[in-house]
C-alpha cells in the first residue's frame, strides 16, 4: 500500500470516527429518566408545570374560535411576554389569542375590549365572571 | 437494498405530494388525502425501480440500524421540545389541523408575525395530516416522523454509496451520514430538508436529474433554505457545464410554484426581502469582520468540518477527485454563501440572527459535504471503485 493510499485511509477512518454520534449508540442502553425530565420541561423552564396545565386547561373550557386575552405578570414582549404568548398560541390552537401589549410594550387596548375571554395566570385579573380558577391562574368570562 | 430505496423513496415523495395537494383550498379530510397519499407512495415506488445494485450488508451496517434505534429512543423520550417546533412548526400545524386547510387569516394577523408566515408548510402539513389520522392533535409521538425522514434518507445514501464502492466502505459512509442525517433539532423542518435536499443533491450529481428535481422541489416546499439550495445547484451544474441539466430542474420549479404564488397573493413577505435589503447589506458590509467573527464564534461541528475539508483536500491532492464530488463540494460552497448573504440583508439584530440560526444551517450541509469528502477518499483507497452513472 503506498503512503498515499494510506493517509487517504486514515482521513477515511478519522472522519467516520468524527462523524459518528456516540451518545445515540448509547441511548437505548442507559437510564433515560433524567433525558426525559430535562426534555418535558424545557419549553416551560421554571414556569413548568403550572404554566402548560393552566393553558391545557383554558383550552377544555374555550370554544373553538374563542378570543381569549393573555395576562401574564410579564411588561414587556422581551422579558418574557412573547413566550407565553406563543406558548399560548400553541395550546390553544383553533382559538385566537390576543396579547395585551404591543410589540413596544404598551398596553393593547382593543385586544382586551375584543377578548370574549381573559386567560390570566400569575397576576390577579378582574373584569370578568370567574369560570375556573387552578394552576396558578384564573379563566375569566367577559 | 432495491425493495428498501423504492420505500424510501415513496414514503419521501407521499410526504412531498400531501403537502401540494393540502394547499388545495378544499375541507381537509382524512380518507380522501390518505388514500391520495397512498397512490404518491405507490407511484414513486412504482417508477423508483431503476438498476438493481448488489448491496450486501455488513456488521457496520449493525451499527447503523443501532444509531437509527437510538435516534428514535432520543427523538420519542418526550414531545418535541424545541422552541421552534411549539412557536412555528407545530403550532402551524395545529393551527392548520384546527381548520382543517390553510388558515389564512391567522397567517396575516400582525401579531402572528412571530410563525413566520412565509415559510413553506411541508411539515406543517406532515403534522396536520398525521393529526387527521390520528382523529386528534397528540404530539407526543412526532419524533418518530424524524426517524423515517433519517431511515429514508440513510437508505438512499447507502445505496448511493453501494453503487460505487466494495460494500465495506459503502457501509462506513452510511454509517458517517447516519449522524448527519438525525436532527437533533427535533420538531423542527431541519429533519426533512436534510432528507429531501441531500437526496437530491446525491441525485444531481449523477445525473438522476427526475430524482433531482422532484426531491429539490419538496426541499424548497419545506424550508425557505430549501431555495436557495435550488439555486446552488443550478450554479453547481453550471459550474461542471451541465446546462443541459439545469433546465431539467424545472419540476422543482413547478412543485414550489404554487406555494410562492399564494404567499404572494396573500401577502406574506419574507423578513430577508422587507424594508431596503441592499441598505443593510451596505450597512452591514461595513461590520463585515464583525459578521465573519460572529460566524467563526458560533461555527458548530469545528472537528468534523476540519475533518471533511482534510478529507476533500487530500483527494484533491492525490488527484482523485472527480467531477462528481466537485458537484457536491460547488454546491455546498454557494449554499453556504447563499447563508452568508442572508446575514447581510438581515433586518434583525445580526449577532442574535446568527446566534440562533447559523448551527442549524452549517449543519443542514454536513451530510452532503461528508459524501462528497468520504467517496472521493474511498475512491483512492478502493482504486477500482469508480463513479458510476445513476440508473
Amino acid at each position: 500500500m503506498s503512503p498515499r493510499r494510506i493517509a487517504a485511509a486514515a482521513v477515511f477512518a478519522i472522519l467516520v470516527v468524527l462523524s459518528v454520534e456516540k451518545t445515540l449508540l448509547r441511548l437505548p442502553f442507559i437510564d433515560r429518566t433524567p433525558l426525559r425530565i430535562s426534555m418535558e420541561t424545557s419549553p416551560d423552564r421554571s414556569w413548568y408545570p403550572a404554566y402548560p396545565r393552566f393553558l391545557a386547561e383554558v383550552r377544555r373550557r374555550t370554544p373553538p374560535g374563542a378570543r381569549i386575552a393573555l395576562v401574564v405578570p410579564m411588561p414587556t414582549w422581551e422579558t418574557g411576554y412573547d413566550y407565553a404568548f406563543f406558548r399560548a398560541s400553541y395550546f390553544l390552537a383553533g382559538r385566537e389569542v390576543l396579547p395585551i401589549l404591543t410589540r413596544d410594550g404598551k398596553p393593547f387596548g382593543d385586544n382586551v375590549r375584543n377578548a370574549q375571554y381573559l386567560a390570566a395566570w400569575g397576576v390577579n385579573a378582574r373584569g370578568g365572571r370567574e369560570l375556573w380558577r387552578g394552576n396558578g391562574g384564573v379563566l375569566l368570562q367577559r | 437494498m432495491t425493495i428498501a430505496r423504492r420505500l424510501a423513496f415513496a414514503f419521501l415523495y407521499a410526504c412531498g405530494a400531501l403537502s401540494l395537494v393540502m394547499l388545495v383550498p378544499l375541507r381537509w379530510s382524512a380518507i380522501p388525502l390518505l388514500v391520495l397519499a397512498l397512490l404518491a407512495g405507490w407511484a414513486a415506488f412504482h417508477y423508483s425501480r431503476g438498476a438493481a445494485v448488489e448491496a450486501r450488508l455488513t456488521p457496520i451496517d449493525a451499527v447503523t440500524l443501532l444509531l437509527i434505534i437510538g435516534y428514535g429512543f432520543y427523538t420519542t423520550v418526550a414531545s418535541p421540545w424545541e422552541w421552534d417546533f411549539w412557536a412555528i412548526w407545530g403550532l402551524k400545524g395545529r393551527v392548520f389541523y384546527e381548520a382543517r386547510g390553510v388558515d389564512w387569516a391567522f397567517l396575516q394577523t400582525p401579531w402572528n408575525d412571530f410563525t413566520h408566515p412565509d415559510y413553506p408548510n411541508l411539515v406543517p402539513f406532515h403534522y396536520a395530516f398525521l393529526a387527521l389520522l390520528g382523529g386528534g392533535w397528540d404530539d407526543r409521538w412526532l419524533g418518530l416522523s424524524f426517524v423515517a425522514f433519517a431511515l429514508a434518507l440513510l437508505v438512499i445514501v447507502r445505496d448511493r454509496a453501494a453503487r460505487e464502492l466494495p460494500p465495506p466502505l459503502a457501509s462506513l459512509v452510511a454509517l458517517a451520514i447516519a449522524s448527519q442525517s438525525v436532527t437533533r433539532y427535533v420538531g423542527m423542518a431541519e429533519g426533512p430538508l436534510i432528507a429531501y435536499g441531500t437526496a437530491g443533491l446525491l441525485y444531481a450529481r449523477c445525473g438522476g436529474m427526475a430524482h433531482a428535481a422532484i426531491l429539490l422541489g419538496f426541499a424548497a416546499c419545506t424550508k425557505n433554505e430549501g431555495l436557495t439550495l435550488l439555486a446552488a445547484v443550478a450554479i453547481a451544474l453550471l459550474a461542471e457545464r451541465r446546462g443541459r441539466d439545469v433546465l431539467r430542474l424545472w419540476p422543482a420549479a413547478v412543485i414550489v410554484a404554487p406555494w410562492l404564488l399564494l404567499r404572494a397573493v396573500h401577502g406574506l413577505g419574507t423578513d430577508l426581502a422587507s424594508g431596503s435589503p441592499l441598505q443593510r447589506a451596505a450597512a452591514h458590509l461595513q461590520e463585515t469582520a464583525i459578521l465573519f467573527g460572529y460566524l467563526a464564534d458560533y461555527f458548530p461541528d469545528r472537528w468534523l468540518w476540519l475533518g471533511i475539508l482534510a478529507g476533500i483536500a487530500t483527494t484533491w491532492i492525490v488527484g482523485r477527485t472527480t467531477k462528481t464530488e466537485r458537484f457536491l463540494v460547488v454546491a455546498v460552497a454557494a449554499q453556504f454563501a447563499f447563508f452568508v448573504i442572508a446575514y447581510f440583508v438581515t433586518p434583525r439584530d445580526l449577532q442574535w440572527h446568527i446566534e440562533t440560526s447559523w448551527e442549524r444551517l452549517v449543519r443542514q450541509l454536513e451530510a452532503p459535504a461528508l459524501f462528497a469528502a468520504l467517496l472521493g477518499l474511498a475512491r483512492y483507497i478502493a482504486p477500482h471503485a469508480e463513479a458510476r452513472p445513476q440508473q
